[in-house]
């Protein structure tokens, strides 16, 4: 932001300009410290102060109306990332929302990152599948990225998406617009998150952003004693990865573990990383492995549930899923009874 | 320092003001401190008259000395102790708000500095039929439960409506405002808020950190010089209009978690009187939700740490109940 | 010269006629005009009071347009205190009376709160994620448009998002219920009339919503608020979800402390001036004292005090519990509720652990209005 670019009299611009470093800093300052700073008088400093309010909002306040009727691009809050299964879709209302952190929590084998690496592939498609016709990045940071799993997936697709023409799905170049990054501390991942990724998304080569996992980073960095220093990393992390989400209208899974504490409303199992990462979290889903095991054909797989903590837009709910070779899918009814039958 | 002006006092008119200044004497210290009788021969006025006007100037702005004991006739005739109308609080503030001195409730949110506050509005203005001044800088001022503390005193209606008349609200949301204000009733705002109703008693400022707050912290040093004048005001106004100045003040965790009021050492010194409000938290606070403890932490007149416990329903009490006061106050007694 | 007078009746007058004086350091001048002020020996508002701009300038060495300035502040003063004139307890009693709340469509909340959420007061709304804070948003978004022949207030709302949770879906599912709802109370022309204009389409066009990213971007909305609410004089309601958000990364705390108590500030201000409901979201933090963890609304003690009504949202099991926590007009209590499809709604239980205040004149006069009970009872069907 450029003090040129103020709709104010050149003289206050040109006063105001010599105090203060910025347009933003106008606004984090007090009327009479901006007096004293600048040495305007009280009226200078009210067109100064409105006219720094007008250059920092980016947009007037909008009729919800208009989100509705799709008109206004930067409000795209009915768009929807889908998970590449209708039943799963179903519970998410459509998928992933595009604005806003996702987490993915559960313990190791639940199909965490089975279904991230689906959501990779998905993204891939264009809009009208369910996809947001982008490519994806995948931030390792504990094990090196199951490549030849994603491989299996994209020669399977054909089988998991039965509503996409065939002759789309071989079209599509799957494994050149997965982009995987390996960041084994924090400062890498930073480093990643701050220049790497937004260069990709700033030239469109992705539009789905995963971290597997965040919890990873914390839990092996800090000790129980810099609690303070470690509140303070998350709120960074977090804030990064929201602010991109929020920028670029990019979904952003994060992976996180699970631990044993007595918080609610979960007792028992819940996510990783406490209250400081859970409040910069917009959709909270967990997965986990249920007791029992499912067959189809020749394939088997444990029964798995998918469900939803919290989400500002969907019910708290959950569905029942199996891990095949072409993906995670949620189980109907009837399969359900096969296996209760085993 | 103060600049001469012609009608000052007999004699100093336009013409010898725009001669003394020419002479280069613009203040009044200017001109006792100068020679007068070259002065007399530099403007052309006579000595004697200069020599007059000398005397009157330096009667008009020397301090008066003034004995100990003709100060303390002089607070004794004019001091006037105004109770709060909650016994537990009277007896940790000796007997209530002393007039003249500025009283601070200080306290955590929730811990019902404005309940106190209201309570105590409601009482001057119902008991001792004396008017109030009540300026809200937090919006927290609800009429509705002004009333309702009301019809716990009384359920004639009309001398409800005649104790909220006596209550004058002002509601202002930033320093200059308060300023604009606090100087508005010293220059006859609190004469006129005495038309009509007994004269004004108690000034309560809620909450006086909220408004000077938005101006402390960081590099800034705006924020203190206006907490000082805020401060002077309402020294000056409490003593020369003998009421009793009421202000709330929020609270901040020291280091090692102890809470303690805000707006820094430089305030701390402002009022005679400071007040600590906390919730009480333990079992009986479950079946009395109001139930409050309140610590004197700063007196002049009774020793500090003194702690009572209240309960904010006592303003809401039913008419037949005081006996729950009482208890009270037996309980904190044994 | 001063005859006989008692030096005591001098003293009076004397510190009478000095605290009439107002001191110019008080004025809202940039500090630089008033040390030129003090230098030239201007110490207080009676010394300025008569001179002209253009006197005042060649004294001081300002600029005549900041001698302008300067007298223009002292004048303004003259006035005991203009723009802030005073109202009775009676007066505002009045006023009180005539402001309808927003309900909330949880009857026992409405209930613990005095007849719903207080138009023209701030509050607060802090929980745990998930616990039900934007549900609460968005039902209060389209209860205020609930039309007045229904017990609603009519109203328009702006809904400023900080954390990108304002998500259509959802509004629209809470908008859908509640039209559905009145449309069922339905007995006359007027109400009739009315639900032509109470439809999903005209919630949604009603509900202004702005996005800020960071703190600066809400400092800067704020700022330009009171021009878009004096032009849509029909806005009874603003929502910030959240208000910790964008300030929870800050490394000044006490810079922090300072912008959010002008914004505080900001929002009191408007809420009493445009008699606007103000509703803000907070995130809950763990506090650790000694070998204790406690949750605690976030954002610091001194934030505590900004809003008028604290409403505290937690868990207690699988149950959803309201708290209020501070309120200046009710006494606390605790009311349970839940989220259904449909939105914000009582719990199915009738046991509650709630305590009320003695009912007073305004509850009754609020409470007596058919609509609005009706409004009411419905809401837990």
């Amino acid at each position: 932001m450029n003090w040129n670019q103020l709709e104010l009299n050149p003289r206050i611009a040109a006063t105001a300009r010599r105090a203060l470093k910025s347009v933003r800093e106008v606004l984090c300052v007090s009327g009479p410290d901006l007096q004293r700073l600048t040495g305007l008088s009280r009226s200078d400093v009210q067109q100064l102060l409105a006219a720094a309010a007008a250059a920092c909002r980016r947009h007037p306040p909008v009729p919800a109306l208009l989100l509705h009727g799709g008109q206004c691009r930067r409000f795209e809050s009915g768009l929807r990332l889908s998970v590449g299964c209708p039943i799963l879709d179903r519970l998410l209302r459509g998928g992933l929302p595009v604005g806003g952190v996702t987490e993915l929590a559960g313990e190791s084998g639940a199909g965490k990152t089975q279904l991230a690496l689906q959501l990779c592939l998905s993204v891939q498609y264009p809009q009208q599948h369910g996809g947001l016709d982008s490519g994806a990045v995948y931030i390792c940071t504990e094990d090196s990225f199951p490549i030849r799993r994603l491989q299996q997936l994209i020669r399977e697709q054909s089988s998991l998406r039965l509503d996409v023409p065939p002759s789309l799905i071989n079209r599509l170049q799957f494994s050149d617009h997965v982009y995987i990054e390996h960041a084994a501390d924090l400062d890498s991942l930073q480093v990643c998150l701050s220049q790497r990724v937004p260069l990709l998304l700033a030239r469109g080569l992705v539009r789905l952003l995963v971290v597997d996992s965040v919890a990873a980073l914390f839990r092996s960095e800090f000790l129980t004693d810099d609690w303070l220093e470690r509140n303070k990393q998350l709120l960074t992390l977090s804030s990064t990865l929201h602010h991109l989400s929020q920028e670029f209208t990019t979904p952003v899974l994060c992976i996180n573990q699970v631990t044993h504490t007595h918080l609610p409303p979960s007792s028992g199992l819940s996510p990783a990383l406490g209250l400081a990462w859970a409040n910069q979290v917009m959709v909270r889903l967990m997965m986990q492995r249920l007791q029992g095991t499912i067959t189809r054909g020749n394939q088997s797989s444990s029964l798995r549930r998918l469900e939803v903590v919290f989400a500002p837009h969907l019910a708290r709910d959950g569905q029942d899923a199996a891990v095949w070779r072409e993906g995670v899918r949620g189980t109907e009814v009837s399969e359900h009874i096969t296996e209760l039958l085993l | 320092m103060v600049v001469l002006r012609e009608g000052m006092c007999p004699g100093l008119d336009e013409d010898l003001v725009r001669g003394l200044r020419a002479a280069d004497i613009k203040t009044v210290e200017d001109l006792v401190s100068s020679d007068i009788e070259e002065l007399a021969q530099k403007c052309s006025v006579s000595y004697k008259a200069l020599f007059a006007i000398r005397r009157v100037l330096l009667a008009q702005h020397t301090a008066f000395p003034v004995s100990g004991a003709d100060l303390y006739e002089e607070l004794l005739s004019s001091t006037a102790i105004v109770s709060t109308g909650n016994p537990s609080l009277d007896k940790l503030l000796d007997s209530g708000l002393y007039t003249g001195e500025i009283t601070e409730l200080s306290g955590g949110p929730g811990s019902g500095k404005s309940q106190v506050c209201f309570g105590v509005a409601v009482h001057i203005s119902y008991q001792l039929k004396q008017s109030v001044i009540y300026i809200d800088t937090t919006g927290g001022l609800t009429a509705s439960r002004l009333l309702e503390m009301l019809q716990a005193e009384t359920t004639n209606t009309e001398e409800q409506m005649e104790a909220l008349q006596r209550i004058h609200i002002f509601r202002l949301f930033d320093v200059f405002s308060l300023l604009d204000c606090l100087h508005g009733l010293c220059s006859g705002g609190l004469q006129q808020a005495s038309v009509g109703g007994g004269s004004v008693k108690a000034v309560i400022v809620d909450s006086v950190s909220a408004v000077i707050s938005t101006l402390l912290g960081g590099k800034q040093n705006e924020g203190m010089s206006l907490m000082i004048q805020v401060a002077g005001v309402l020294k000056t106004m409490a003593k020369d209009f003998n009421v009793a100045a009421l202000v709330t003040n929020h609270v901040t965790r020291g280091g090692s978690g102890e809470v303690q009021p805000g707006l820094g050492v430089s305030w701390s010194h402002i009022p005679r009187t400071r007040v600590l409000l906390e919730r009480v938290e333990k079992a009986v606070a479950v079946s009395r939700p109001g139930l409050r403890s309140a610590t004197l932490i700063k007196s002049s007149r009774q020793p500090c740490h003194i702690k009572e416990e209240f309960d904010l329903q006592w303003w809401s009490r039913s008419k037949g109940g005081p006996s729950l006061g009482k208890r009270k106050l037996d309980e904190t007694d044994s | 010269m001063l005859g006989y007078v008692s030096w005591r009746d001098v003293l009076k007058k004397l510190t009478l006629a000095v605290t009439m004086q107002r001191p110019v350091s008080s004025l809202p001048l940039s500090p630089g005009m008033k040390l030129k002020l003090v230098g030239a020996g201007f110490q207080s508002t009676a010394d300025l009071i008569l001179l002209k701009p253009l006197q005042l300038s060649k004294e001081t060495g300002l600029s005549q347009q900041e001698a302008l300035e300067v007298l223009q502040a002292v004048r303004k003063d003259g006035g005991g205190g203009e723009g802030s004139t005073s109202l009775t307890a009676l007066e505002l009693l009045q006023k009180e009376e005539e402001t309808r709340s927003i309900i909330t469509f949880s009857s026992q909340l409405d209930a613990a709160l005095g007849g719903g959420l207080p138009v023209g007061k701030t509050t607060e709304i802090c929980g745990a994620p998930g616990v039900g804070k934007t549900q609460l948003c968005l039902q209060l978004a389209v209860d205020v448009q609930v039309p007045q022949c229904f017990g609603g207030v009519g109203g328009q709302v702006i809904y400023i998002d900080t954390e990108g949770s304002f998500l259509l879906q959802r509004v629209i599912d809470v908008a859908t219920a509640a039209v559905r709802h009145c449309s069922l109370l339905v007995e006359d022309d007027e109400q009739r009339a009315a639900m032509m204009t109470f439809t999903m389409e005209t919630i949604l066009s009603n509900i202004f919503l702005v996005r800020c990213h960071d703190y600066v971007e809400l400092l800067a909305e704020l700022h330009l608020l009171p021009d878009f609410l004096s032009d849509h004089p029909r806005t009874r309601l603003l929502v910030i979800d959240s208000v910790a958000f964008p300030f929870r990364r800050f490394d000044d705390l006490s810079q922090r402390t300072r912008l959010l108590q002008g914004l505080a500030q900001q929002l009191v201000a408007m809420a009493t001036r445009h008699q606007v409901a103000v509703v803000i979201t907070n995130q809950m933090t763990t506090r650790l004292q000694g070998n204790q963890s406690q949750l605690v609304p976030a954002l610091g003690e001194g934030w505590g005090h900004a809003p008028t009504i604290r409403l505290l949202l937690q868990w207690a099991g699988s149950r959803r519990l309201a708290s209020i926590f501070k309120s200046p007009g009710n006494v606390d209590a605790t009311v349970q509720y839940r989220i259904t499809s449909d939105g914000f709604r009582d719990a199915d239980q009738s046991e509650q652990p709630q305590r009320k205040r003695p009912r007073t004149q305004t509850d009754q006069s609020a409470s007596s209005q058919p609509d609005r009970r009706l409004l009411r009872c419905l809401s837990d069907v």
